[in-house]
C-alpha cells in the first residue's frame, strides 16, 4: 500500500528566485524505508516538513499531487494537518534534548499525543482509560529499563540515548503509519546509534513506512530500502540502498561514498576523483625521541560546588610527541573538551600538571603563559562561532599573525591562506558569506599563524558534511606534513580518528581507558568499553 | 498539469513606511537644530506688545504668547535646546552605563556583585526621580539637567552591557583571541566594545525620546534653563495656565514633542527588531 504519494514537490522562500526544494517526486510504501540523503541545505529537512504541512511562513509550496495515506493533502486546512499530525505521520528529531520539553516529565510527553487523538476522534473527554500502560507499553518497546520509574523523569535527568528513545516513544504513540526521522543519531555515540537504528528497523518490520533523512551514508544503508540522493534542492539520484552504494552513478553521489572515511581505497590508483587518500593521511613520522610538547600528568578536574560535584576528569595522563596525532575519542560528556581546555592553559586543574616543551604551563600565570601562547592552538568544532560577526577573512587571519608592518603582515595572511586552499579574493569576505568547508580552512589558517608546535582540535569537522569533512582532515593530515606540528584531535567518531592519529587513546566518563597505537588499538581493543565501542561502529557496506 | 499552490505567500514584515517616517521626522529634527533660521520666521525672543495673544495664522503659524513671541519660532529654536539636552543626557547615559557594565563583566565576582546590587536599587526608581535627586544636589540649568537625566539613565544601560559583555567574553571569538595570546585590554577594545555597542545604540534611540520627556519635565518644575531660553518643556510650563485663554502657547510645544519622542521610539523598535533577525 502506498504511504506517501509526492509529485513534483516544489517550495520557495518568498522573494527567492530559486527553490528551496525543486520537484521532487517519490512514494513510500508500508513497510519501507526511503532515506534522502544530501549534505546540509539541499533540502532533505523542507522535504520532510511538507508532509507535515510545516513548511512555516513566507513560503510557496506546490505539487502536482501530494498524498498521505490516502488523503490529499494538497487542500488541507490548519485543522485537518492537526489531525493528520501524530496520527498518520510522527516525526523523530535530531537533538531530544531541544525536542523535549525540559519542564514536562517523559510519561506526560509521550501520553500527550494519545490524549490529544483520543479527544479527536471522539472519545470520552478528559484521560482516556490505560493512558498510564500504553505509556509503559510504549517505554519499553523502545527499550527504555525500568519504565515505570523513568515516565517520571525530566529530560534532563536522562541520558542521550535514553531521550531519544523517548523522543521515538512519543513519536510512536498515536501508532503513525509513517515516521520521519530527521538525522535521528547524528547527536548520539555509535553505540547508542546502533540501539536506536535497531529501533527503527523495529518500527519498519511492523509495517510503519520510514522516511529517514541523513547526511551519513553509513547509518543509511544499515536501514533504508532506497536512497534519494537530494542536492540543491533536487533528487539527482534514486535506487535500492545497496546498489547506490557499491556503483553510485551521480559525480555527487560518488563524493558522498568516496567520502565515508572507512571505505576510501587505500590505493590511490584505485581512487576515482584523484582526492587524497587514507594511506597517505598519517604522512609524518613523529620523533618518539624529542621532548613531548605537551605533557599532561594525574589531571583531575571537578566542576560544580560542594553538595552537587560533577567529576569531568580523573587522573589523566598523556604525552604529545612533535610531529605527531594523538586521537582522543569519547561520547560527549566524557571530559574531553575539559581536558582541551586544560591543555590550553583556560582552565586551571584541580590536580596534575601540564607541561610544554617540558615547562611548566597550567602551573604559571596568565601573565607568564601568554608570550608562549603561540606554540599551542585551537580549533574549534564550529568556526562560525568562533569569528567576530563583524570581521573580514583578514581581519580574522591576521589577528594571530605576528609580523609587523602593512605589507609583511598582508603577505603572510596570504600565506597562510594559500596553505589552506583558499585565494587572495577571501581577504575581503565575511564568514557568513562562506561554506562550512571555507570557514574551517579560515578558522585553521588563523590557528596555524603563529606557527604552533601544537594545534588541539577540538571536534573540527563533526559540523561538516562527510564530502567536507574527508578535505579537511587531508588539509590537516598534509599541514602536519609541511609544518611537523603535533595534533591532539578530539572526536566522537572513530572513523575520523583511526584516518588521522598516530595514537588513541579512548575516554569515558573523564577516565582513559585505553592509549595505544592506532592500529592496535583498532585490532585489538583490550578495555571492555573500547570493544563495545569498536563493535558497534558501522561499517557502511551492507 | 497545473500545480496547486497551497500554502500561501506571506507579505513582507510590515513597519517600512513606518521606519521611514520616524527617520524623515528625526531627520528634519536634526536640520531644525543644526540650522534654526532656515525654519523660523521671527525672531524666537523679541517680544511685541501690540501682538500678543495672536491666535494661529499665516503671520505667526503658532500663534504667538503673552509677551507676543511668535510660538512658532519658538518650536523651532526650543528644538536645538530640548535635543541637546536629550542627546548629551543620552551620551553620558551610554558611556557611563558601558563603562560600569564593563567593569562589572570583567571585574569578579565580588565587583560584579556590588556594582550590580547598586544598579538594582538604582533602578527601583523611575528616571524623573532619579533625575530630580542629582538635580537638587547639582542644581538647575541646561548642562545639568543634560547630567541628571544622563545619570538616571547609567544604570538601566549598565545592566545592558553587562549581560551583553559577559556573553561577548564567554563567546568561542574572544576564546580565540585569548588562545591567540591577546591581551585582555586588547580584546575588550578589539571584540567586546564593538559587538556590544549594537544593542547598545538600539536601546540609546529609544531612550532619546525618554530624555526629551524627562528633559521637558524637569523644564516643566523650573529646573532646566532660566527664562527667556526657548525650551519645549519651559513653554509648556509657561502655556499651561494660559490653556483657557490661548491654547496654541502650550499645545504646539507638547505636540512636536510627542511627534518627535513618537519618531525615536518607532526607529528605536525597528533597528530593536531588525537587530534580533
Amino acid at each position: 500500500m502506498t504511504l506517501v504519494q509526492v509529485e513534483n514537490l516544489t517550495l520557495r522562500f518568498a522573494g527567492r528566485a530559486k527553490p528551496a526544494v525543486d520537484g521532487v517526486s517519490f512514494e513510500i510504501q508500508a513497510g519501507e524505508c526511503l532515506a534522502l540523503v544530501g549534505e546540509s541545505g539541499a533540502g532533505k529537512s523542507l522535504t520532510a516538513r511538507a508532509l507535515f504541512g510545516l513548511t512555516g511562513r513566507n513560503t510557496e509550496v506546490s505539487a502536482r499531487a501530494l498524498r498521505i495515506d490516502g488523503h490529499d493533502v494538497t487542500a488541507f486546512t490548519e485543522r485537518q494537518w492537526q489531525a493528520l499530525r501524530g496520527a498518520t505521520v510522527g516525526m523523530v528529531l535530531q537533538d531530544a534534548m531541544v525536542s523535549l520539553d525540559p519542564l514536562r516529565r517523559i510519561g506526560d510527553e509521550i501520553a500527550e499525543p494519545i490524549h490529544i487523538h483520543a479527544r479527536r476522534r471522539g472519545l470520552a473527554r478528559g484521560a482516556p482509560a490505560g493512558v498510564a500502560e500504553r505509556v509503559i507499553e510504549l517505554l519499553r518497546q523502545v527499550g527504555v529499563p525500568d519504565p515505570e520509574a523513568r515516565r517520571g523523569s525530566y529530560p534532563h535527568e536522562l541520558s542521550g540515548g535514553l531521550r531519544q528513545r523517548a523522543l521515538i516513544a512519543s513519536a510512536l504513540a498515536a501508532d503513525p503509519a509513517l515516521i520521519v526521522a530527521d538525522e535521528p543519531t547524528t547527536a548520539l555515540d555509535v553505540i547508542v546509534q546502533e540501539q536506536i537504528l535497531r529501533l527503527l528497523g523495529d518500527a519498519k518490520a511492523a509495517g510503519r513506512g520510514l522516511l529517514l533523512i541523513s547526511h551519513d551514508l553509513g547509518v543509511v544503508s544499515r536501514l533504508a530500502d532506497r536512497v534519494a540522493v537530494m542536492k540543491d534542492g533536487a533528487i539527482v539520484e534514486t535506487g535500492p540502498a545497496a546498489a547506490l552504494v557499491s556503483a553510485p552513478t551521480h559525480p555527487y553521489t560518488r563524493t558522498l561514498v568516496d567520502a565515508l572515511p572507512d571505505r576510501r581505497p587505500a590505493d590511490p590508483a584505485a581512487r576515482p576523483n584523484g582526492t587524497a587518500g587514507p594511506a597517505a593521511d598519517v604522512k609524518t613520522v613523529p620523533r618518539p625521541d624529542g621532548t613531548p610538547v605537551l605533557t599532561v600528568t594525574g589531571v583531575g578536574k571537578t566542576y560544580g560546588t560542594a553538595g552537587r560535584q560533577r567529576r569531568a576528569l580523573h587522573n589523566v595522563s598523556l604525552t604529545v610527541r612533535p610531529g605527531e596525532t594523538l586521537g582522543i575519542v569519547g561520547e560527549s560528556g566524557s571530559g574531553k573538551s575539559t581536558l582541551a581546555r586544560i591543555a590550553l592553559g583556560l582552565l586551571p586543574p584541580d590536580e596534575g600538571d601540564v607541561l610544554l616543551h617540558g615547562k611548566p604551563w597550567s602551573s604559571i600565570p596568565e601573565r607568564l603563559r601568554r608570550s608562549r601562547r603561540a606554540t599551542i592552538q585551537l580549533i574549534h568544532q564550529n568556526p562560525t562561532a568562533a569569528f567576530d560577526p563583524r570581521f573580514t577573512v583578514a581581519d580574522i587571519v591576521g589577528e594571530g599573525v605576528t609580523e609587523r608592518g602593512r605589507t609583511a603582515r598582508r603577505a603572510r595572511i596570504t600565506e597562510l591562506l594559500r596553505q589552506v586552499g583558499l585565494d587572495e579574493d577571501f581577504l575581503t569576505r565575511r564568514p557568513h558569506h562562506m561554506s562550512g568547508g571555507q570557514r574551517q580552512r579560515v578558522a585553521i589558517a588563523r590557528a596555524l599563524a603563529p606557527r604552533p608546535a601544537l594545534l588541539i582540535c577540538d571536534e573540527p569537522v563533526s559540523a561538516l558534511d562527510v564530502s567536507i569533512q574527508a578535505q579537511i582532515l587531508d588539509l590537516l593530515a598534509d599541514l602536519q606534513h609541511e609544518t611537523g606540528v603535533a595534533m591532539l584531535f578530539i572526536t566522537h567518531s572513530l572513523s575520523v580518528v583511526r584516518r588521522i592519529s598516530h595514537r588513541v587513546a579512548i575516554m569515558k566518563d573523564g577516565h582513559i581507558l585505553e592509549e595505544g597505537p592506532t592500529a592496535a588499538v583498532f585490532a585489538a581493543p583490550r578495555h571492555p568499553y573500547a570493544r563495545q565501542l569498536l563493535a558497534a561502529s558501522l561499517l557502511p557496506v551492507p | 498539469m497545473t500545480a496547486t499552490t497551497f500554502t500561501a505567500r506571506r507579505a513582507p514584515a510590515a513597519g517600512r513606511p513606518v521606519f521611514a517616517a520616524g527617520l524623515a521626522v528625526l531627520a528634519l529634527a536634526l536640520l531644525v537644530v543644526l540650522f534654526p533660521a532656515l525654519f523660523a520666521t521671527h525672531d524666537p525672543d523679541a517680544t511685541d506688545f501690540a501682538r500678543t495673544f495672536q491666535p494661529p495664522g499665516a503671520d505667526h503659524f503658532f500663534g504667538t504668547d503673552q509677551l507676543g513671541r511668535d510660538v512658532f519660532s519658538r518650536v523651532v529654536y526650543g528644538a536645538r535646546v530640548s535635543l541637546t539636552i536629550a542627546l548629551g543626557a543620552t551620551a553620558i547615559g551610554v558611556l557611563g552605563g558601558m563603562l560600569l557594565g564593563l567593569l562589572s563583566a570583567v571585574g569578579g565576582r565580588i565587583v560584579d556583585g556590588v556594582l550590580m546590587r547598586c544598579v538594582d536599587v538604582l533602578l527601583a526608581f523611575p528616571e524623573l526621580i532619579l533625575a530630580l535627586l542629582v538635580v537638587a544636589v547639582i542644581g538647575g540649568g541646561a548642562v545639568n539637567i543634560a547630567v541628571a537625566i544622563g545619570t538616571a539613565a547609567i544604570p538601566a544601560y549598565a545592566r545592558v552591557v553587562r549581560g551583553q559583555a559577559g556573553t561577548v567574553i564567554l563567546s568561542e571569538y574572544v576564546e580565540a583571541a585569548r588562545v591567540l595570546g591577546v591581551r585582555r585590554s586588547v580584546y575588550l577594545a578589539r571584540h567586546v566594545v564593538p559587538n556590544v555597542a549594537g544593542p547598545v545604540v538600539v536601546l540609546a534611540s529609544i531612550g532619546g525620546g525618554t530624555a526629551i520627556v524627562t528633559a521637558a519635565g524637569l523644564s516643566l518644575l523650573g529646573l532646566g534653563p532660566p527664562q527667556p531660553t526657548a525650551e519645549w518643556g519651559a513653554m509648556l510650563a509657561e502655556g499651561k495656565d494660559l490653556l483657557g485663554t490661548a491654547w496654541w502657547i502650550a499645545v504646539f510645544p507638547g505636540m512636536t514633542v510627542a511627534l518627535v519622542v513618537v519618531a525615536f521610539t518607532l526607529v528605536g523598535r525597528n533597528l530593536q527588531v531588525r537587530s534580533l533577525r
